[in-house]
């Protein structure tokens, strides 16, 4: 059992057989780029870490992001994984445990965790003893066959970002442009599942403006014949990198347009249409591709883990924070949010937070220097 | 100066566990709290505005119960009236000299400075003012709030501005908001405008023709009165009149004056507002290239409460591990040097990581080279005149023996891939080279001299495509661009020579383009064939 500096280590009794209130790992629940922040983090500080990911690779989402440069880097942050991926996996106090999953959790009374862990593949179970437990399960992508009038999965060629970016990823653009000579005419429309209160999702998702952008320039950068329409409710980009982006983006002919469209219908030409309105009036706009910003929704795995480490979720089914100010911290002592699963976020939100929980858990179980 | 700052001998107290912070606001001191959490020694040096310029959406009481800052007194700590001037990084921490002649060593630095918000814009009538945070609302009244008028709003500036127009609203006044685009930041941003709406809020959305606003002779004189036309472009596409008592802006944010310490050191991480860029691309917790340099709030362009106190906090824990790091004793050293140096320093301009120091007493004596601040780029070995310089685990023999082989056990249309092992060497492992391609990993394309092009050349190989990281993506800051500028200089010149123009490539790459790697592999060798 590792045991920790601890500055008032004194003030702990330490009875045989019962644990030091430092003593186990901080077990965090998913590898993705939230849970790999903070295990880097731990890491870098002496804590030791378990990361616990169901899947068989580390990265979650960002891992299937593709790199958004054009004649520069444009900062979507998807290569950062990579880079803490190497960092984890080279840590000599952690424990990455792939096509694992939890199965309970108790806690005792001096607040530690014991956690039961399953192999995916094996059966095998193994016990760990959990200082402190970091949720970091992330988000799912909407479904938009949830509402079927986009024709999602019906008209070809409309997509989801998260399509758009697997074929960036493979360098298939080139299957986007029919016949692969017409240029590309192709719209996003933001807000797919986000800020619309009929399928509980009365937020705005945070990261979809900027990517959308970002896709639009990319495309732009290959296919300089494209036409491209961003179709927004409200462009939700903070302040420093909102202006060079919509910037460069006009500058490249992007036309921005206020007011998603409805409902999608395919053409007698193949082509897709959408009614837009206009000064008014209901104008016809055609377009080849549609892609569909498609919003964060709360992990599929969020309620289970919830009613097995009783950390509650809130009203949209992410994990609840201890308040409304406080953004790292369940409602349960030792129980810490980190990353999208208490809300949506982007790269560079859910590095930031994840630094926030390590500083709490630092605090909290006075691990200082 | 020089006279002064050579007869302050440099303090060393406990310099690995002491962090300075640089700002007077409400910015420093959350960065102080949060430094003092991680259990880190704090020196401050009050430079710059004390007026706030973090913004939040809630109101203030609730605000006293945010965690980490409110909740306990805050620490004392030493705090002096100075100005860093020159920041000089030293093997564990680094050497500060303030405007008072005096220098003292810190194991990390923390720029924490507030910000101003632009002016109200000219075309505006003189009464018309900028939203702050501690603007009250003149409750009763009528109020415009006025959004993205020169530019988009700050979100969270915009998001303050909905909060006091509905609190407004609750006290009985009458509030409109003109903008372009709602801001909805964070989970609770659309609760928070579907509460103004429903309260009564007056919500108005202009497209490209801009709002007038007119003062209104009043005889009142205690009560500005304002008229507003707007065209609607949401709800009634007409255009829409109405008299109110205040007209606020929202405004953006203006970066203040970096001291001169951290803008020498800094120079190249600003983007194009002259904001810092704390998320240099090894990192995205508040550090710069140079690690225990670390920019929080206004200075980064960033003007929201909450995001600024988790910037604080990741900082702080970074610079807390950076100094474990340094403290713990080194492995092995990861530079070499041969007693062919001539001390010619070409090396200590050049490391994008300040990790190559020189004692300037005893008169030049030998190169130190920082451990922990090495990232193993290269770049000094690929400059050193002398060539006494090198890499332990990139040795240059690697590159010589490859070069070597390359002279006899290659194939026919054989080319070299030189990538750098960040984006390329992390991209190769998703696909299968052809056959006739070599590829050879390397610390950074930056590493790659005009030497090792030229024997690599020089060999039967037909080719050489260099893979870089994207600009402005190199995690030494410009390796990228001394593999751009080398290979300009060697194409010229192989132009006029050998003859072997576009035999000689480079592109840049991140690690999840594989497929696009393959490409750019594939249309390179046919480029080659074409060229024999």
């Amino acid at each position: 059992m590792l045991a920790l500096p601890c500055k008032n280590k004194d003030k702990e009794v330490l009875i045989s057989g019962m644990r030091d209130h430092t003593s186990g790992q901080v077990v965090i629940v998913g590898g993705g780029i939230a849970g790999l922040i903070t295990a880097r983090l731990l890491s870098e500080n002496g804590i030791p870490f378990a990361i616990i990911e169901r899947s068989a690779r580390l990265g979650g989402h960002t891992k299937d992001w593709a790199c958004m440069a054009t004649d520069k880097c444009n900062r979507c942050h998807s290569c950062a994984v990579f880079d803490y991926e190497d960092l984890v996996a080279s840590s000599p106090n952690g424990e990455i445990l792939l096509r694992h999953e939890l199965f309970s959790v108790t806690r005792s009374k001096s607040g530690l965790h014991s956690v039961g862990i399953r192999n995916l593949d094996s059966g095998a179970e193994r016990e760990l003893h959990s200082m402190a437990l970091v949720l970091a399960v992330g988000f799912e992508t909407f479904d938009p066959t949830e509402k079927g009038f986009w024709g999602y999965g019906t008209f070809e060629g409309v997509m989801t970002l998260s399509d758009l970016n697997s074929l960036m990823r493979l360098d298939e653009l080139n299957k986007l442009r029919p016949d692969n000579e017409k240029p590309l005419n192709l719209a996003f429309f933001q807000c797919v599942g986000s800020r619309d209160k009929a399928i509980g999702a009365n937020y705005c998702s945070q990261y979809c403006c900027a990517a959308a952008i970002r896709a639009a320039l990319r495309i732009l950068h290959k296919y300089p014949d494209s036409k491209i329409a961003i179709f927004y409710i409200d462009l939700q980009i903070s302040g420093k990198v909102a202006r060079t982006l919509v910037d460069q983006a006009q500058e490249m002919g992007v036309r921005f347009l206020q007011g998603v469209p409805g409902e999608i219908q395919p053409s007698e030409d193949g082509e897709l249409k959408v009614i837009v309105e206009r000064n008014g009036r209901n104008v016809v706009e055609r377009f080849n591709r549609i892609v569909l910003s498609t919003g964060q929704r709360p992990s599929s795995s969020a309620s289970a883990i919830s009613s097995m480490t009783e950390a509650p979720l809130n009203e949209f089914g992410f994990f609840q924070t201890r308040s409304q100010l406080d953004l790292v911290r369940s409602p349960l002592d030792r129980i810490y949010i980190a990353g999208s699963c208490s809300g949506p976020a982007n790269i560079p939100d859910v590095a930031m937070n994840a630094g926030k929980v390590v500083s709490a858990i630092i605090r909290d179980l006075e691990l200082a220097i | 100066m020089l006279n002064s700052q050579k007869n302050n001998s440099i303090s060393c107290t406990v310099p690995k566990q002491s962090a300075l912070v640089v700002g007077n606001g409400l910015t420093a001191s959350m960065v102080v709290a949060a430094i003092k959490g991680v259990g880190l020694d704090v020196t401050v040096s009050k430079f710059g505005s004390n007026s706030s310029m973090l913004f939040h959406c809630f109101d203030n009481e609730s605000l006293m119960t945010f965690p980490d800052i409110f909740d306990e007194e805050l620490p004392t700590v030493d705090e002096q009236q100075w100005e860093p001037t020159n920041i000089v990084p030293r093997e564990d921490g680094f050497v500060v000299t303030f405007d008072s002649g005096k220098s003292h060593k810190f194991g990390s630095v923390f720029l924490a400075i507030e910000g101003t918000l632009k002016p109200v814009p000219k075309d505006l009538p003189a009464d018309v003012s900028t939203i702050t945070q501690d603007t009250t609302t003149p409750f009763g009244s009528s109020v415009c709030f006025l959004l993205d008028y020169e530019e988009i709003t700050n979100p969270s500036i915009g998001m303050r501005s909905i909060r006091m127009a509905l609190e407004n609203q609750i006290a009985g006044g009458r509030s409109f908001v003109l903008l372009r685009q709602t801001p909805v930041k964070g989970l609770l941003g659309e609760t928070l405008y579907e509460t103004a709406r429903l309260a009564g809020v007056r919500f108005l959305r202009y497209g490209t023709e801009l709002p007038r606003i007119e003062r209104l002779s009043t005889s009142v004189e205690s009560s500005f009165r304002f008229k507003v036309s707007i065209l609607d472009i949401i709800e009634s596409g007409e255009e829409i009149s109405f008299d109110c008592d205040r007209v606020f802006v929202g405004s953006n944010l203006i970066i203040e004056r970096i001291p001169d310490g951290f803008r020498n050191l800094l120079s190249e991480e600003t983007d194009q507002q002259g904001f810092l860029i704390q998320d240099s691309v090894h990192c995205l917790t508040g550090k710069s290239f140079h690690r225990g340099v670390y920019c929080v709030g206004p200075s980064s362009g960033c003007v929201d409460l909450f995001e600024t106190n988790m910037a604080a906090a990741s900082a702080a824990v970074d610079a807390a591990a950076w100094l474990k790091l340094a403290n713990a004793p080194q492995p092995d050293r990861k530079m070499s040097i041969t007693d062919q140096c001539i001390r010619c320093l070409t090396c200590i301009r050049l490391c994008p990581h300040s990790a190559i120091t020189m004692n300037a007493e005893p008169s030049r004596s030998n190169l130190e080279f920082s451990t922990v601040r090495c990232l193993e780029c290269g770049i000094c070995v690929s400059e050193c005149p002398r060539t006494a310089l090198d890499l332990n685990s990139f040795l240059e023999d690697g590159f010589s023996s490859f070069i070597d082989r390359l002279k006899t056990e290659i194939s026919e249309n054989a080319i070299v891939v030189y990538g750098c092992y960040r984006s390329a060497g992390r991209a190769i492992s998703e696909i299968n080279l052809p056959e006739n391609v070599l590829f050879f990993p390397v610390s950074c394309a930056g590493r790659l001299s005009e030497s090792i092009l030229s024997a690599t050349l020089a060999t039967p190989v037909k080719g050489i495509l260099i893979l870089g990281c994207h600009h402005g993506n190199c995690r030494s800051n410009n390796g990228t661009d001394w593999a751009r500028l080398r290979l300009s200089n060697m194409a010229k010149r192989l132009g006029s020579l050998f003859g072997k123009v576009g035999a000689i490539s480079y592109k840049t790459l991140a690690p999840n383009e594989s497929s696009r790697m393959l490409k750019l592999i594939i249309d390179f060798s046919g480029l080659v064939r074409e060229i024999y």
